[in-house]
């Protein structure tokens, strides 16, 4: 008699979050300027700007961003003036 | 993953020789008209009358003696009032408890006539246990039976099912490690002298998923097609493979064990 393959299944792929630390906070800007170190200024849509790097996942595909570009930036709920870029539109 | 001394490695072929026995008197009645409800009745009388326990009844709640699972449902069919038809593909499942050690195995038949292609898709999934059970080696890792396995059923051009596994066996009917029928080779936990493992290959005949029914057991394939499922017992020993379910097991490789006893690993 077979047993069934343990370990919990994959969720499906629209459910799975890019980054998925808690306590952030979503929002979109425009990238202002490039700063060292693979940072990067953000005037978010809502006014502030705030220095965001870019996530993991996104420099693992390699995915370059330029000043102008739309991005999506997570927030830390801790500190509101740093973000992290986890999409670029 | 619990290692069986040489004492406990003579019970289990003992089981395996009452199960496979009773197997083989269910194999006689297989014929168009039969109900899967009266194979399951010759089985259990078989593994009784040798004083044997039918180690399926019971187990997670599990109705019956036997699986017996046709067509496109590849394991864990229930016995019941359904017929065999000419052209039926059936895998009959059997495991028997003898002084506390189980014992598993499985073959699929071909009722009547059936085509070609599934014909040659038990050939397959047949050979693919025969690599599976040569890889099956001390020293060898998991990892080599599970692509022995996928080398040879996709090789034939058919479908390795991914949600169900076999596993070790022994004192439990299920236990560690699991035993997919695919894999890389050279990954995994090294195989020692006294695991006993249940390798059990079952196959689709196009790639698919498997789904199980609302009866919380029957699973078949989610396209439709064909399945096959065949299965040994198999001790690993320092001579290699000693398949314990096979007609000649109770007296075939008969290995000294040097394991001391029942480690975790």
């Amino acid at each position: 008699m077979a047993r069934k393959r343990s370990g919990p299944p994959r969720p499906p792929r629209e459910n799975r979050l890019e980054e998925t630390t808690q306590d952030t906070i979503r929002t979109e800007g425009v990238v202002l300027e490039a700063r060292p170190n693979t940072t990067f200024l953000v005037q978010l849509d809502a006014g502030p700007e705030i220095l965001a790097h870019v996530g993991g996942k996104m420099r693992r595909h390699y995915i370059r961003i330029l000043p102008g570009d739309r991005v999506v930036v997570e927030i830390s709920t801790y500190d509101p003036e740093k973000g992290r870029i986890v999409y670029r539109k | 993953m619990m290692l069986k001394r040489r004492a406990e490695l003579d019970i289990m072929a003992e089981a395996a020789v009452i199960n496979r026995e009773a197997l083989e008197a269910v194999e006689r009645a297989v014929a168009v008209g039969v109900s899967t409800a009266e194979l399951n009745a010759i089985a259990e009388d078989a593994i009784l009358s040798r004083g044997g326990k039918p180690a399926f009844k019971g187990y997670n709640g599990f109705p019956a003696t036997l699986c017996t699972s046709i067509n496109e449902v590849v394991v864990h069919g229930i016995p019941g009032d359904r017929t065999l038809q000419d052209g039926d593909v059936i895998s009959i499942d059997i495991g028997t408890f003898y002084r506390g050690y189980a014992a598993d195995m499985a073959r699929t038949y071909a009722v009547g006539t059936v085509p070609v292609e599934t014909l040659r898709m038990l050939d397959a999934t047949e050979r693919s246990l025969t690599a599976g059970i040569e890889a099956a080696r001390p020293g060898s890792r998991l990892g080599d039976v599970s692509a022995a396995i996928q080398g040879v059923v996709e090789q034939a051009g058919f479908w390795v099912v991914r949600e169900f596994v076999g596993h070790g066996i022994g004192r439990e009917f299920h236990e560690g490690p699991e035993v997919p029928n695919y894999g890389r080779a050279g990954s995994g936990p090294v195989l020692r002298p006294g695991l006993v493992l249940a390798i059990e290959p079952m196959v689709a005949q196009s790639r698919t998923r498997v789904i199980v029914a609302d009866d919380d057991w029957t699973a078949f394939t989610e396209n439709g097609s064909m399945a096959a499922h065949v299965e040994h017992t198999v001790a690993i020993t320092e001579d290699g493979p000693w398949v314990l379910t096979q007609d000649g097991g109770a007296d075939g490789v008969r290995a000294a064990l040097t394991t001391g006893g029942v480690h975790g690993a």
